[in-house]
């Protein structure tokens, strides 16, 4: 009888495979058959759209590498005023953003409320009050259990809200500045967390050419756009600061990184997070 | 009287009145069933990039018990069957990363991921009919090229999406 149930069993389960009523995920080893030449061409459709790294990713790179030393720009939370154009105020809000992963790395209750009470002013100026809501009452729920890990994840879905709905109302450019904005103030923190306890393979985590590029391109395109005004001279500052940057990591790549050019890319990240806070 | 008279309707008229109603009716119904006929043809390249991407998300939903963090962002589009797809992309060296490609369809999916010096990385990878996963540790911290291609028998233009996750 069990062995009759065991055929049963198996004749049943080789039927459903074989009509596709179960599928079984499979788990490949081997190496993919997909190639890439020797030419630099590549054939076939390079997809334009880069996604800029969060600062958290590369905060738990640091972690593991033993990191710490985590500490909240208070003055800026302070600071971060309704000021400049629209432009201006989705860098700003790009970099309190990257504030918030850097309260939640430090476990710093009192900034993460800062945080959020930044984030919904400033959204609110940009009329996106209502997309960031939810997004910061979880966050400040959040806070409360600290559930680090939630926050992050928060800050994350509430950066991507802002971002997909000025998308949605064709504001792409200042979408742009989000990221931007946020992708400099994170990598500020990284460079001086790395220049105070220097190893090359913390240095490493600086090597994002891809990045600088893409946001070069974009400020660029945006400043071109502009018609002058203070959000002209604040892209053209943020611009001459993404190049130097690429000055700094093409250095690093030939002769080496070291403790004096993490500070260096850090120097150029804040003095840009300035700028960004006066607005112009 | 003369108001009242203003506010009725004469058979004659009414009857015209609602010719023209019913005639517009079925105009309005002939306009609104032939938009809605080419809605329902036409090709449902974003619905189908939203549940390529929902497929993706699903399958990397099982990796949070496992500690990893899955972006919000995520690229998406419509590749040719058979033809390649990159996406150059910043990888950090200390953190591992699954990319899952996702499909609105079954279809037969190929993805590497490869350094700057067109070397694959090696991986571990598993699949769904609508989904393809792969998990990488990055040798080095800089750009990666990701690369796929999707076959199907039944359609030429596949809606996909490509969502990652890390820890």
């Amino acid at each position: 009888m069990p062995l009759r149930l065991r055929k049963a069993s198996i004749s049943t389960i080789l039927c459903s495979l074989a009509l596709g009523f179960i599928s079984l995920p499979q788990v490949l080893a081997e190496k993919s058959l997909l190639t890439l030449g020797d030419d630099e061409s590549f054939p076939g459709v390079i997809v334009e759209n880069v996604v800029i790294p969060l600062p958290s990713e590369i905060f738990l790179v640091l972690d593991k590498l033993g990191g710490d030393g985590w500490e909240v720009n208070r003055e800026l939370l302070e600071d971060a005023r309704v000021r400049g154009g629209r432009e201006g105020m989705a860098l700003l809000l790009g970099v309190v953003i990257a504030e918030g992963f850097v309260g939640a790395q430090a476990e710093d209750p009192e900034a993460i409320r800062s945080v959020g009470r930044n984030v919904l002013r400033l959204a609110d100026a940009l009329g996106l009050r209502e997309e960031v809501e939810a997004h910061c009452q979880a966050i400040l729920d959040a806070v409360d259990s600290s559930d680090w890990k939630t926050i992050r994840a928060e800050f994350d879905r509430a950066e991507l809200s802002v971002r997909s709905t000025m998308e949605r109302m064709d504001d792409e450019d200042l979408a742009q500045c989000v990221s931007i904005g946020g992708w400099i103030r994170g990598t500020g923190v990284v460079a001086e967390n790395i220049g105070k306890a220097y190893t090359a393979d913390r240095a490493e985590l600086l090597n994002q050419s891809l990045i600088i590029e893409h946001l070069q391109v974009e400020t660029d395109r945006m400043t071109n756009a502009t018609e002058g005004g203070r959000s002209t001279d604040l892209l053209v500052a943020v611009s001459a600061g993404l190049a130097t940057m690429t000055g700094i990591l093409e250095t690093a790549n030939k002769e080496g990184f070291s403790a004096l050019r993490s500070q260096q890319l850090g120097t150029v990240c804040s003095e840009l997070v300035g700028r960004i806070r006066e607005g112009k | 009287m003369r108001s009242s008279s203003k506010l009725m309707i004469q058979p004659a008229r009414a009857v015209s009145k609602l010719r023209v109603v019913l005639g517009m009716g079925f105009f309005a119904v002939l306009v609104f069933g032939s938009f809605a006929s080419q809605i329902a043809a036409a090709p449902p390249v974003l619905a189908g990039k939203g549940i390529a991407r929902e497929n993706a998300r699903l399958t990397t939903k099982e990796l949070v018990d496992q500690g990893y963090v899955i972006r919000g962002d995520s690229w998406s589009g419509e590749a040719l069957v058979g033809g390649r797809v990159g996406i150059r992309h910043q990888l950090f060296k200390g953190n591992e990363y699954v990319f899952t490609l996702g499909t609105a369809i079954p279809v037969e999916f190929q993805m590497a991921i490869f350094t700057k010096n067109r070397e694959p990385l090696q991986g571990e990878m598993k699949t769904s009919p609508e989904t393809l996963s792969i998990r990488v540790n990055p040798t080095e911290t800089g750009t990666y090229l990701i690369v796929f291609t999707l076959t199907s028998e039944t359609k030429e233009r596949i809606p996909w999406a490509l969502v990652y996750a890390y820890r």
